[in-house]
């Protein structure tokens, strides 16, 4: 782990759960890891340089505003054009993830992974077909709807100083 | 709870570059022509009725030690003790049932490889099933949030 400071990585600890909803947020959590707030809001400013961080903001429950619907539709791509597809589909509206993964043979063919949302099941399937017409796909996929989320959250990374023993 | 203009433009405007400086709901507020502490109690409301997750850093796993996505293959009977198997881990942030016969979807993020293949053995121990982990090789994707309400932007 290529951490500049043990501050930094507290404090990476501390913003995965999120910020307390007050009026001096970065105060609360410079209290709590023991810094000053300039140094947590500089802090929070680097990481999200360094790329530690991809996005600091709100994050939202789709399911809970409407978005019931998502699919994860996964595809067989010849892997000279994994970059070409993973290119053209993240350019797309609908598609909210594009990555690429190993295919794990003879059990798992797929190596390109788009998430596809939408208030229903129609919307989605109309996308997916609109997507495939549009870039006139022949290859393999399979779409994987999510009939049941049984945990989200942010991933939460711990240092070695915070670690919890498996409950 | 019905979602007035305000809720939906604190929902969908600040999903990235929140405001870092001392007083961000106070910055909010003021693109907003509110109070500070109407976007506070307003942000507040949101979090307790699920509407939110947090307001806070979505991490880059790439650079974060390990992770990867994770699927196994549960026999329905089984689905509801496995996911509480599963779930019961810290390294795990995501679980989905999915409709195919892998389905139970599941992304793992631990602090090292080392711990990310001793999660993945308890699993494998604790269910019996041999898990598919599908690591991730290339992002093309760049995270600016969601579209909730596309007129807004």
């Amino acid at each position: 782990m290529a951490f500049a400071t043990i501050m930094q990585e507290k404090l990476l600890v501390e913003l995965q759960f999120g910020l307390p909803i007050c009026a001096n947020p970065y105060l609360a959590i410079a209290e709590k890891i023991g810094c000053e707030q300039e140094e947590v809001i500089e802090g929070i400013k680097r990481l999200k340089q360094q790329k530690f961080i991809k996005r600091f903001g709100v994050v939202v429950k789709h399911r809970k505003l409407g978005y019931q619907s998502n699919a994860m539709v996964v595809w067989n791509i010849a892997d000279e054009e994994v970059d070409k597809y993973g290119e053209l589909f993240s350019r797309e509206d609908c598609v909210t993830l594009c990555y690429q993964r190993p295919r794990q043979l003879p059990h798992w063919p797929y190596n390109l992974f788009t998430m596809i949302h939408g208030k229903k099941r129609a919307d989605v399937l109309e996308q997916i077909q609109q997507l495939i017409d549009k870039h006139q796909i022949k290859v393999a996929f399979e779409v994987l709807f999510s009939t049941k989320c049984f945990k989200q959250r942010g991933a939460v990374y711990h240092s070695e100083k915070t670690k919890q023993p498996d409950r | 709870m019905i979602l007035d203009a305000i809720d939906k433009q604190l929902l969908q405007n600040f999903q990235q570059d929140f405001p870092l400086q001392q007083n961000p709901f106070m910055q909010i507020a003021r693109t907003l022509g509110i109070s500070e502490q109407q976007v506070i109690t307003k942000y507040q409301q949101l979090s307790k009725k699920g509407y939110i997750s947090r307001i806070g850093a979505v991490l880059n796993h790439k650079k974060m030690g390990a992770s990867t996505l994770a699927a196994i293959s549960a026999k329905e009977h089984q689905v509801d003790k496995f996911a509480r198997i599963i779930n019961q881990f810290d390294e795990v942030n995501h679980n989905y049932l999915r409709e195919h016969i892998y389905n139970l979807w599941f992304v793992i993020t631990a602090e090292n490889e080392t711990r990310l293949n001793e999660v993945i053995e308890k699993i494998e121990q604790q269910t019996g099933c041999s898990v598919l982990s599908l690591p991730m090789e290339k992002s093309f994707h760049i995270d600016l949030g969601f579209t909730l309400w596309p007129s807004l932007q």
